[in-house]
């Protein structure tokens, strides 16, 4: 090593403090929090320690556990689906000489605002205004309450995050394609690979790396989606899209119960580390590298 | 909030929402004003705020806040196509519930009825405001949640029935935004909603519909006639002092003057504030010649009740409860009775977690 034990320590500490500051003392902070009764509208009766009832008043909350249902369901469907049309679309825009000069269009949805989005998707599903329904009445079929109905604003809800999102998963993959080397493909040619074996024996297994990257950042963004929720439906109709970051907020912030609100956010956050570490470990470290 | 808890006094005045009256007045954020309402009454207070806005800021008996902006529920509807249709004016919910019927032509996008259905506090404020008239509580007397009455599932059934059959199908999700967008376009023909619309659909920069409104009292429930029980769909938001307040005295000065009737005509002439709360303000000639709705909206505050929802410090839990699920039954998922079921354990759960069922 070229740094010596002390400069190396005085190198890492500015950015120790900021991670004590920013993450690791909010964590333990969170933790103590969730173990409190801890409700700001009712400072009379103090912060005293209550154990894991706050867990338990969670674990026996139905909603609870529906919440985190549809959480899952955007983190499974919409990715998927992103998945599939951003590699599509890479695929496409790879084959495509000088394709690099349309690539910023398709970006536009991702450095959209988030609350932009939101507020305009909600006017597009608009029953009678909405766009969608427009171009639904002009080919002569029904139009849709789009966020009307539980089972249809859960779709539509993903069908919004997979417009915003399959950009992110399109241009990781996008890049990961122009590194490739062409040698394997040459030879391929050679030996005359059909499209499929090209695509099964070739392409899949050297971008593997780049897609498991892909996922796992847009599963850990799906996880803990809100903006566009909340500007959408906030949950509704009933609690058909309310996802576990919807209501761990209303419990926190509309509520003011910040124990059990921090309760929420620690299972949250066990949650997600569980499945990044079966997702690191899926990924072999040499490939990475 | 974090500033209140923190009890740093920081801000002086803050706006209270009157139905968290009890909220934060329970934890102790908010300075009574009834010491300052009887010692030091400046020149510049309103004396004829519409008693019910009062009211609406008053727990425990003491006024928490001065009314800076409130609103009640009256009918809009149009009264060409009630001309046209030869509909009389709806003198209770049945005849409402028929009118809307008349008025629906699904096929042509055309609906009787659109009022807020979406989950939160929109809807239950309104939807409430009509189990209310059929003779339902929120909590009977012993506290426990009375969503599961007789009358309290009638009225929801026939809020629910009303915008399932005859309301826009994506109804659900409807705000005040999307009630007014629905209503100014053409598309709804008669609205229950807020008093303070009137600033929008009278506007012919924003409404298609200007001078084919009428306006109407709400019809009466089940329960009696409305002078008993009106369909209030009361809100209110207060100006109040923070209980940590450095300067009192300034703030209660300050207090008055924003809610004083010159500022309200100000706010109302220049800012389009159609939410004012001082009678005469309502009733002057200005807002009279600006807006043709008037009389109905003098009627109805004096009408309105402020009970119709419980003064409780549980209320934004009791009332994610009852909306969430009214949201619900509206999208015709579940029927009113079984949506409510789900609310009273949700309520049950609250009111229990709050401590009243302790023996």
């Amino acid at each position: 090593m070229l740094l010596k034990k002390r400069s190396f320590y005085i190198l890492f500490l500015p950015a120790l403090v900021v991670l004590i500051g920013v993450a690791i003392f909010p964590f333990f902070a969170c933790i103590n929090n969730s173990l409190r009764f801890y409700d700001l509208t009712n400072p009379a009766k103090g912060t005293p320690y209550i154990g894991g009832t706050n867990y338990r008043l969670l674990f026996e909350d139905g909603r609870f556990w529906h919440s985190l249902l549809v959480t899952f369901y955007f983190v499974i469907f919409g990715v998927a689906v992103q998945l599939v049309l951003g590699y599509l679309m890479a695929s496409l825009l790879n084959g495509v000489e000088k394709g690099s000069l349309v690539l910023p269009f398709f970006l536009i949805p991702m450095v959209m605002t988030p609350v932009v989005v939101g507020l305009t998707w909600r006017l597009m599903y608009d029953h009678i205004l909405g766009i969608l329904n427009y171009f639904i009445r002009l080919i002569g079929m029904t139009p849709q309450p789009w966020l009307g109905t539980e089972s249809l604003a859960l779709f539509s809800i993903i069908l919004t995050d997979v417009w915003e999102w399959t950009p992110l998963i399109f241009l990781i993959l996008y890049s990961g394609m122009k590194a490739l080397p062409t040698e394997p493909y040459e030879a391929a040619t050679i030996d005359g690979a059909s499209i499929w074996q090209v695509l099964y024996r070739i392409t899949l297994p050297l971008l593997k790396p780049v897609i498991l990257v892909a996922i796992l950042l847009r599963a850990i963004d799906a996880f803990k989606w809100f903006d566009t929720i909340y500007i959408m439906t906030s949950g509704g109709p009933g609690v058909a899209t309310e996802s576990a970051s919807i209501y761990s907020y209303m419990i926190a912030f509309n509520f003011f119960n910040i124990g059990k609100g921090s309760a929420f956010s620690i299972i949250m956050i066990i949650l997600v580390n569980i499945f990044c570490m079966i997702f690191i470990k899926i990924i072999p470290e040499k490939e990475v590298a | 909030m974090a500033d209140l808890a923190a009890k740093t006094g920081t801000y002086d005045i803050f706006l209270l929402d009157g139905w968290q009256t009890a909220r934060y007045a329970r934890a102790g954020y908010v300075a009574p004003l009834d010491d300052l309402l009887a010692n030091k009454k400046s020149k510049y207070y309103c004396e004829d705020f519409a008693p019910i806005f009062l009211d609406a800021l008053r727990y425990e008996g003491k006024l928490w806040g001065l009314p800076y902006y409130g609103h009640v529920g009256i009918l809009m509807y149009r009264k060409d196509q009630f001309t046209e249709k030869g509909i009389d004016v709806p003198k209770t919910t049945d005849d409402l519930m028929n009118a809307a019927a008349k008025l629906t032509d699904k096929a042509n996008n055309k609906f009787g009825m659109a009022m807020r259905a979406v989950k939160g506090e929109d809807n239950p404020i309104i939807s409430t405001s009509w189990t209310w008239v059929f003779g339902g509580q929120w909590l009977d007397k012993d506290m426990k949640p009375g969503v599961t009455s007789p009358e309290f599932i009638k009225g929801a059934t026939w809020f629910t029935d009303l915008l399932k059959n005859y309301g826009p199908p994506d109804v659900s999700r409807y705000s005040w935004l999307e009630v007014q967008n629905t209503f100014v376009t053409g598309n709804t023909s008669i609205i229950f909603d807020a008093s303070d619309f009137i600033g929008r659909i009278e506007d012919p920069t924003l409404s298609q519909i200007v001078g084919k409104i009428g306006y109407a009292l709400a019809p009466a429930g089940p329960f009696g006639p409305i002078t008993e029980r009106y369909p209030s769909h009361l809100f209110t938001a207060g100006m109040a002092i923070n209980a940590d307040s450095k300067n009192v005295d300034a703030s209660w000065l300050f207090l008055q003057w924003m809610t004083s009737k010159d500022i309200q005509m100000r706010t109302m002439m220049e800012g389009g504030n159609t939410g004012i709360a001082s009678l005469s303000a309502i009733a002057s000639d200005e807002y009279s010649k600006t807006y043709p709705g008037i009389p109905v909206i003098l009627e109805a505050l004096k009408l309105a009740n402020p009970n119709y929802m419980p003064h409780v410090p549980e209320y934004p839990e009791l009332c994610e409860a009852i909306g969430t699920q009214i949201s619900r039954a509206v999208t015709g998922e579940i029927t009113a009775e079984e949506a409510m079921k789900t609310a009273y354990d949700e309520m049950y759960k609250v009111m229990d977690q709050a401590g009243y069922y302790k023996k």
